[in-house]
């Protein structure tokens, strides 16, 4: 019979059910990613999640792993530390587009580009749930939010192309709807060596929908499901086609050498220069 | 080793009745019952794809008979 997973997880103090609305897409990628973690084996002690803040940066709040919700933006910030201090842990990042693209773009891509070995989980909604709905750097062009009553005129960042060009090792985009699959590349994440980048396409079926008329919970896990393609099929599309598309699939994984791999190096050198010296 | 006899519990409680589980069950197990939450109309129709759980946001659906037991009391 299936194995109940997520409620061996659940942080025994916290009340539920969860603040998140009804629909809304956090709880389903929170479960993939606890359902990940328990399917590496991995134990609740040598595993951290770090968070910033936002709706989906409340996810940690709710498992019973060692966890630290920090301050808006910094949650890859955050996780270096931990991760430098501590290289045996699993560190897993969750962060919203806002948290994640927006304040915390920097730390994104300069994670990127050292390619420490920590996995990040950007819960995608594309808009600012917690703050009231703003735009976010992910949302799609003449899509609406409170900040763009007459449509969003900025071009969004695709979160996968950007991890990939800024150096992680390993890059791949899955939905909510597909939560099967999103298991799947969290897992392969986690267990890749260096920085994995995991873009989940997530419903805000309360802000989101209000200002852009996406209907309720169904119709908007039903929009998601309709539009995804696989990379396979997006490589015979033109940009037009592509569009309203959402592209799921692995985009990176590959082996550049990690950080915490290379710094512990550099320890070792650092430490027999100055026992050269000692010996003049 | 005997197979256990298959098992789904929706824990009213918790249930925001987003209705992804009636909606995307490929099988159609559950259906919305007269109180407005989904229930399982025909287990045995069941083949433990997991997309239910999967799909569930609120941590809702259960599949063993010990957890609805230790999960009462929350
Ligand atoms: C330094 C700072 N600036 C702004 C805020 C206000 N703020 C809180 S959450 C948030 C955006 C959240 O959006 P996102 O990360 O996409 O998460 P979501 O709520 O959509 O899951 C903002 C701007 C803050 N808490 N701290
Ligand atoms: S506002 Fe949107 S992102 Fe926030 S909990 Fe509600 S549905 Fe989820
Ligand atoms: S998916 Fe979960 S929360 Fe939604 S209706 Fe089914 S049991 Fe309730
Ligand atoms: S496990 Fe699959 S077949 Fe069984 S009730 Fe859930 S969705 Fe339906």
């Amino acid at each position: 019979m299936m194995q109940d997973i997520i409620h061996q997880y659940l942080r025994p103090s916290k009340k539920f059910p969860h603040v998140w609305c009804p629909g809304c897409g956090d709880g389903i990628v929170l479960s993939a990613i606890v359902r990940a973690i328990h399917s590496l084996g991995k134990s609740k002690n040598e595993t951290v999640l770090v968070s910033g803040i936002g709706c989906s940066s409340r996810a940690p709040v709710y498992v019973d792993f060692p966890a630290l919700h920090g301050t808006h933006g910094r949650a890859l910030a955050f996780a270096t530390g931990i991760k430098m201090a501590n290289p045996e842990l699993t560190v897993v990042v969750i962060t919203g587009d806002g948290d994640g693209l927006a304040i915390g773009g920097n730390h994104f891509i300069h994670a990127c580009r050292r390619n420490i070995d920590i996995t990040a989980v950007v819960f995608n909604n594309s808009i600012y749930g917690m703050t009231g709905g703003q735009y976010s750097p992910t949302m799609k062009v003449n899509d609406y939010g409170a900040t763009a009553p007459y449509g969003n005129i900025e071009r969004p960042f695709d979160v996968c192309d950007l991890a990939s060009a800024a150096g992680a090792n390993f890059v791949a985009r899955a939905t909510a709807y597909h939560a099967i699959m999103l298991e799947k590349f969290i897992k392969m994440g986690i267990a890749k060596k260096g920085l994995s980048i995991i873009d989940v396409i997530t419903p805000c079926p309360t802000l989101y929908s209000f200002y852009n008329k996406a209907g309720k919970n169904i119709d908007m896990m039903e929009s998601i499901r309709d539009r995804t393609i696989t990379i396979q099929k997006a490589e015979q599309l033109s940009d037009a086609e592509k569009e309203d598309k959402i592209v799921v699939g692995i985009f990176a994984n590959r082996d550049f050498p990690e950080y915490t791999g290379i710094y512990s190096d550099l320890m070792e050198r650092a430490k027999r220069s100055v026992k050269d010296e000692e010996l003049l | 080793m005997a197979k256990k006899t298959k098992y789904l519990y929706i824990k009213k409680n918790w249930c925001k009745q987003c209705m992804f589980c009636v909606e995307f069950c490929p099988r159609d197990v559950i259906e919305v019952g007269e109180d407005g939450y989904p229930r399982i109309v025909d287990i045995t129709k069941c083949r433990e794809c997991t997309l239910c759980i999967s799909l569930c946001p609120e941590f809702a659906i259960i599949t063993e008979p010990e957890v609805t037991e230790q999960l009462e009391v929350r």
